[in-house]
């Protein structure tokens, strides 16, 4: 017998009890592992894809970095002309409004882009990684390539026939980059994105740069920044930049709303503890008329406190698994990224909250006075 | 051996003063088997309190082996029980989720148990006739039983002296005369000082000296 062995036994006489502060705890660290895994799995793959969606440089309309504002087509001509480009794409986005009110099933699945083929190949984007099919031509018409996730979703095939805004278009490839995001992403000829969209024939939304000398990407970005009126050019080193701090600023949120969630969680534990301690008065009384210091009877609740932080760590970190499991069969394609940092840190935060909860009611035990205690009914 | 010196203890209750012991003295020797008996409220469990060094005096000394326990921080006094001092309570106080074998290990659990402390338990369970009820919970005992793995416990730590506060309180006579029976054997056998709180003359014949309290003091002492 030792005193973990006391201590488990004693954490297990008030099951229900014991079991409903464990929940409390559990809940707190399954949201913050959900949350946090699945806010990194987001994070690597919005960064990942960054280089690949928007070549070096990308142009929109100034202040738009998350919105779509349409351009007018002669910027292209201008953006060529400066120093150090070397190719410009032009994009325009549009909206499937149907997969928005209904079998939407994920951030990319919502955007079409309009793509020019032949600028495309130039700038070397990933719509030109078709791993079955192929890439998009000058001559297409209601043609479209669609990335290996969306594929899987609406069980697509080269040859399948889509219905968008009600025309019938023939997926000629398929596109696989190993991103999630990429990988639902769909494209069409920039003349029929427009027709189909309504969109004016001289309306773009973005323009794709590439540059002459690797290396000179902020240099012209700063160019077409200074000399074009209206616009922003952001690198895509850049962009990587804001998305990561905006990704950053989501994962601290995440972290403060689920350790709000713990927090309740260790309040419970303090008082479950607090509880068994009163229930347990003539039980402590009784260990110190027979030799326990103040030290021996604090260290038995706070191990109390410690082991139900730990199970409800693990309990927790066995539930935040799991919904980030359920989370990614919604999201096909998509993976949490639960880190041995995360479970480490999760744990930690765990065991320390029943640390935390069992020190007021382990001070309470010390404090108890044993001739009290054994009068105690 | 332990000395009692114009020991006194007083507890304000709003304005009134408790004289719960008033200027008490006696002399216990080492071997001694003690009985102390009063009336309820004439402050026998306040002395034996104040013996086994769960509470320090008001006034006066109480002397074990030397040491003056009302010198000594109260936060400390609990070595002192530790190594000297085993208990016997009324009610048994035993824990109801560890088996009796536990119960008795209880208050060695702090310095690490081993193998020969295990079977230095089992032995005691023997000692009290209870070795086959050793993995059996107080649930699964009968009273008797019970104080008698109170006993047992009380011997773990190889005390100098038991204090009883009435171990007979809870069980029936036979039985009683049978905890009574086994304190006895303890003393002649170890040379352990026992003391015995009860308001049960019957059981106080049992022991060579019985000292009369009455209102916090001394009243009579009798040799048997």
């Amino acid at each position: 017998m030792n005193f973990l062995e006391i201590v488990y036994k004693n954490i297990l006489r008030r099951k229900a009890r014991t079991f409903l502060s464990l929940l409390g705890i559990m809940i707190g660290v399954s949201a913050i592992v959900a949350l946090v895994g699945v806010s990194n799995g987001l994070k690597s793959s919005a960064l990942d894809v960054m280089g690949s969606l928007t070549g070096d440089i990308s142009v929109t309309t100034s202040g738009t970095f998350f919105t779509v504002e349409p351009m007018d087509e002669s910027v292209m001509g201008k953006i060529k002309d400066i120093k150090g480009v070397k190719y410009v794409a032009p994009v325009v986005i549009i909206l499937d409004v149907e997969a928005m009110t209904g079998g939407g099933q994920g951030p990319s699945s919502f955007e079409v882009y309009g793509i020019d083929p032949v600028a495309e190949k130039l700038i070397g984007t990933s719509a030109t990684e078709v791993k079955k099919g192929r890439a998009l031509e000058v001559s297409d018409r209601y043609k479209m390539i669609v990335g290996s996730t969306y594929a899987k979703m609406e069980d697509l095939k080269v040859g399948s026939k889509v219905k968008f805004y009600e025309r019938q278009f023939e997926v000629v490839g398929i596109m696989e980059t190993g991103n999630f995001i990429m990988d639902q992403m769909r494209a069409i000829p920039i003349d029929v994105a427009r027709e189909v969209a309504g969109i004016d024939p001289d309306i773009i939304h973005m323009v794709r740069v590439k540059v002459e000398k690797p290396g000179t990407e902020k240099e012209v970005a700063l160019r077409i920044n200074l000399i074009i009126p209206d616009v922003e050019a952001t690198t895509s080193s850049e962009q990587t930049e804001q998305i990561s701090e905006f990704l950053d600023t989501i994962e601290t949120m995440t972290w403060a709303i689920s350790a709000i969630a713990a927090i309740v969680g260790g309040i419970g534990i303090m008082n479950t503890m607090l509880m068994s301690v009163i229930e347990r008065t003539k039980e402590i009384g009784v260990f110190k008329a027979v030799g326990w210091s103040n030290n021996d009877v604090l260290k038995m609740i706070l191990l109390e406190g410690f082991l139900l932080g730990l199970f409800g760590g693990i309990l927790g970190i066995g539930g935040g698994k799991l919904t980030t499991i359920a989370f990614a069969a919604f999201l096909r394609g998509f993976q949490a990224n639960i880190t041995l940092v995360l479970v480490g840190e999760a744990m930690l935060f765990a065991v320390a909250l029943g640390v935390f909860g069992g020190i007021y009611p382990a001070y309470k035990a010390a404090s108890i006075d044993p001739i009290d205690a054994l009068r105690n009914e | 051996m332990i000395e009692l010196i114009d020991l006194k203890k007083y507890y304000k209750i709003g304005d009134i003063i408790v004289k719960a012991l008033d200027g008490v003295s006696i002399k216990i020797e080492e071997g001694e088997f003690l009985s102390i008996v009063g009336p309820s409220g004439s402050g026998k469990t306040t002395l034996l309190d104040q013996i086994g060094a769960l509470d320090t005096p008001t006034s006066g000394s109480v002397i074990i082996d030397g040491i003056d326990i009302a010198k000594i921080p109260k936060s400390i006094l609990y070595m002192l029980r530790r190594e000297k001092i085993g208990f016997v309570f009324q009610n048994h106080n035993l824990i109801a989720s560890l088996t009796a074998l536990e119960n008795v290990l209880i208050p060695l659990l702090p310095e690490g148990i081993d193998q020969k402390k295990y079977e230095r338990a089992l032995k005691l369970l023997e000692a009290v006739g209870l070795k086959e009820r050793a993995l059996h919970k107080p649930s699964e005992l009968s009273a008797g039983q019970k104080q008698r793995v109170a006993v047992a416990r009380a011997l773990i730590n190889n005390p100098k002296m038991i204090l009883a506060d009435e171990p007979t309180g809870s069980v029936d006579t036979k039985t009683g005369q049978e905890i009574v029976g086994i304190l006895k054997q303890l003393n002649s056998n170890f040379n352990t000082t026992i003391i015995v709180v009860t308001h049960d003359l019957e059981i106080a014949r049992n022991t060579e000296r019985i000292i009369f309290l009455r209102d916090g003091k001394i009243d009579k002492e009798t040799k048997i």
